[in-house]
């Protein structure tokens, strides 16, 4: 099954049976449906669809409002950066509600837009920004167990977060292993090893899975762990992995230029003194703003060298 | 027939036939960026840039390729730069949907709606700092002027009296929502006379009618010096129908972008047999015989071009 079509079903599941809510956007329920993001979900007794003008500062508003009023609003959006133009409405507005008791959540379900040829947009690759910019909690899909996680679990649940899903991976086959580790707040392991802990963010799970393969063939195993939630993950259990193997590899595609991941290798507790660390991550914003083809390529051998393995 | 007519028929042949032959190659999978033909839109395009002043500027959206080729594009500059070459109109910087040519007057495109707006405001306030009497123009759609920045465009311009034009190219469509799917109607005309600000409705695709209005216009925008929004009536062409079991003459799909899979490139590129097809409209005119009969050459030269 492709990665846009298991979102698809989880997410038409979870909104047609859930409580009260209301689905909109533009093209939600016509042509494509956001690249079948939103195919086939129709409006029952509980679920709202619309189809909305092209208003987004006003339509990050309305989902705002639903919220506030105690019925779930999921705003999908064809492109994540269309947020800006809602940026006050997420920053002004969220921040004026931080302590009220919410019942109800607002989701942003967004497809980011890493595919590089919408070129100046390209740019923008850098969702952390904008969640740290408006406080919110952003998760991102890679592969089905994020996919359940974020759907099942969090779409609706009381307050806003954006769910963000990959351009690129939308018509690729949905990597669909198991974890090995029940997921924590936002932090899924992958995989198990003894050599190296490799973290990935944003959406390098497939590279990272193929480099950990790679590393596999060379004898070598490894901690993998994926960062879903960028900024809430609690993540104590890679810190010990770190420490564990003696090798930390962070990946991160994304194009933010301070982004969560790099705290991460920023040691300031000093939890990862001697373990040596290797961070792979977008360095040449001279390309961001032009089309091409922006693929985040991961040179194995080389890889291999700089952890020493 | 004028001189000029004449030459607005040709340009909008032309811009047709470039724009079927991108067609042809977006068949091809060439590009990998996203290309909006606008075959239907060619009579506002053909008639701004013969209205211009050479100091006028322009300001576009997503959906551009009209005003590029009528505005002195080439095609072979156009499908390279869709092509991402260094040989394309912006040195394979820009692809389609932001692509600018400041040295043919297309001072900014923006693939985000309504993004364009405000900015043409700013030239137009810059042109009152330079005491020039350019006008500015900027296109937008109607789904795009569902942005809460054509109102607050609108209130500025007004504000600051300044002259720019701001085109609504009124397909009825925003990706594939026709206006009644999406919201109530606007009658732009009631918004604009609320601001005091002037209206003109364009429809036909008559383009020496589009070019004595629009000339009419930029004058009265001149003398006046306050802002006026054009809405022209136009359809996309391109639009088809998909096989579909739920639907017995097919599912009609409307153009928005990339391949329109069933527009063909035949000696006279005529999509529709009404006004809404600006090239059909040509056959009104009294050169329709001598424009019938170059249209293959133009065709057979074009094609060499991409060769
Ligand atoms: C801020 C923003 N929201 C949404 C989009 C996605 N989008 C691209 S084109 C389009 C339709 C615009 O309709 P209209 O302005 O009428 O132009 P048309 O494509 O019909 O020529 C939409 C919604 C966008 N580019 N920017």
């Amino acid at each position: 099954m492709k990665y846009v079509e298991l979102i698809n079903q989880t997410l038409k599941a979870q909104l047609q049976s859930g409580p009260k809510s209301v689905l909109y956007g533009q093209n939600v329920a016509a042509g494509s449906c956001l690249g079948g993001l939103t195919r086939g979900i129709a409006a029952t007794k509980s679920l709202r669809v619309i189809n909305t003008t092209n208003t987004e500062n006003g339509l990050f508003g309305l989902g705002l409002g639903l919220m506030l009023n105690g019925v779930n609003a999921v705003f999908a959006m064809k492109q994540h950066d269309f947020m800006l133009l809602g940026i006050d409405q997420l920053t002004n507005t969220h921040y004026g509600i931080q302590n009220r008791k919410l019942t109800a959540g607002f989701t942003v379900l967004t497809v980011v837009v890493d595919s590089g040829f919408e070129g100046p947009q390209a740019a923008l690759n850098n969702l952390a920004e904008i969640a740290s910019i408006a406080r919110i909690p952003c998760l991102t899909v890679n592969s089905a167990p994020e996919v359940e996680w974020a759907i099942k679990t969090q779409l609706m649940a009381p307050g806003p977060r954006i769910i963000a899903v990959s351009q690129r991976l939308y018509h690729t086959p949905v990597l669909t292993q198991e974890c090995v580790k029940a997921v924590s707040n936002g932090l899924f392991q992958h995989d198990a090893g003894s050599d190296v802990t490799v973290v990935s963010y944003n959406f390098t799970l497939p590279q990272t899975l193929k480099l950990v393969d790679a590393l596999k063939e060379k004898g070598r195993s490894s901690d993998v762990f994926l960062v879903a939630d960028m900024m809430g993950a609690d993540l104590a259990p890679v810190l010990e992995s770190a420490r564990k193997n003696g090798r930390l590899l962070v990946i991160d595609d994304s194009k933010t230029l301070t982004p969560p991941s790099m705290a991460l290798l920023c040691d300031v507790q000093g939890a990862l003194d001697g373990v040596k660390r290797v961070y792979l991550r977008r360095v040449a914003p001279a390309d961001w703003f032009v089309p091409n083809a922006d693929e985040f390529v991961l040179d194995h051998d080389d890889i291999a060298r700089q952890l020493g393995l | 027939m004028t001189a000029n007519e004449d030459f607005l028929a040709h340009e909008v042949l032309r811009s047709r036939i470039a724009q079927l032959l991108i067609n042809e190659a977006i068949r091809e999978k060439t590009f990998r960026v996203p290309v909006h033909l606008a075959m239907g839109h060619e009579a506002i395009a053909v008639a701004v840039a013969n209205v211009r002043a050479p100091r006028d500027q322009v300001l576009l959206s997503h959906r551009n390729i009209h005003y590029q080729l009528a505005f002195g594009a080439s095609l072979k500059s156009l499908y390279d730069e869709y092509a991402l070459l260094p040989s394309g109109l912006a040195g394979g910087q820009l692809g389609s949907m932001n692509l600018s040519n400041p040295a043919a007057g297309i001072l900014y495109t923006s693939s985000v709606l309504g993004n364009n707006l405000p900015v043409a405001a700013g030239v137009a306030l810059a042109e009152q700092s330079k005491d020039s009497d350019a006008v500015t123009f900027v296109v937008t759609g109607d789904g795009a002027m569902e942005e809460g920045s054509f109102y607050e465009t609108l209130l500025m311009l007004r504000s600051q009296n300044s002259r720019c034009i701001i085109l609504v190219e009124n397909n009825e469509w925003s990706l594939a929502t026709q206006i009644s799917e999406r919201r109530c109607p606007i009658d732009v005309a009631s918004i604009t006379k609320g601001f005091d600000i002037a209206y003109l409705r364009l429809r036909g695709n008559d383009v020496p009618r589009y070019v004595d209005a629009l000339q009419a216009l930029r004058q009265e925008v001149l003398d006046r010096r306050y802002p006026a929004v054009v809405e022209v009536d136009l359809k996309s062409l391109g639009d088809w129908r998909m096989p579909n079991p739920d639907f017995p003459d097919g599912k009609y799909i409307n153009y928005h972008a990339g391949l329109a899979p069933e527009a063909s490139l035949s000696d006279w590129p005529t999509l529709r047999d009404d006004e809404w097809d600006p090239v059909h409209v040509l056959l009104e005119s009294k050169n329709a015989a001598a424009l019938r009969a170059w249209a293959p050459s133009a065709i057979a030269k074009m094609r060499s071009e991409l060769a």
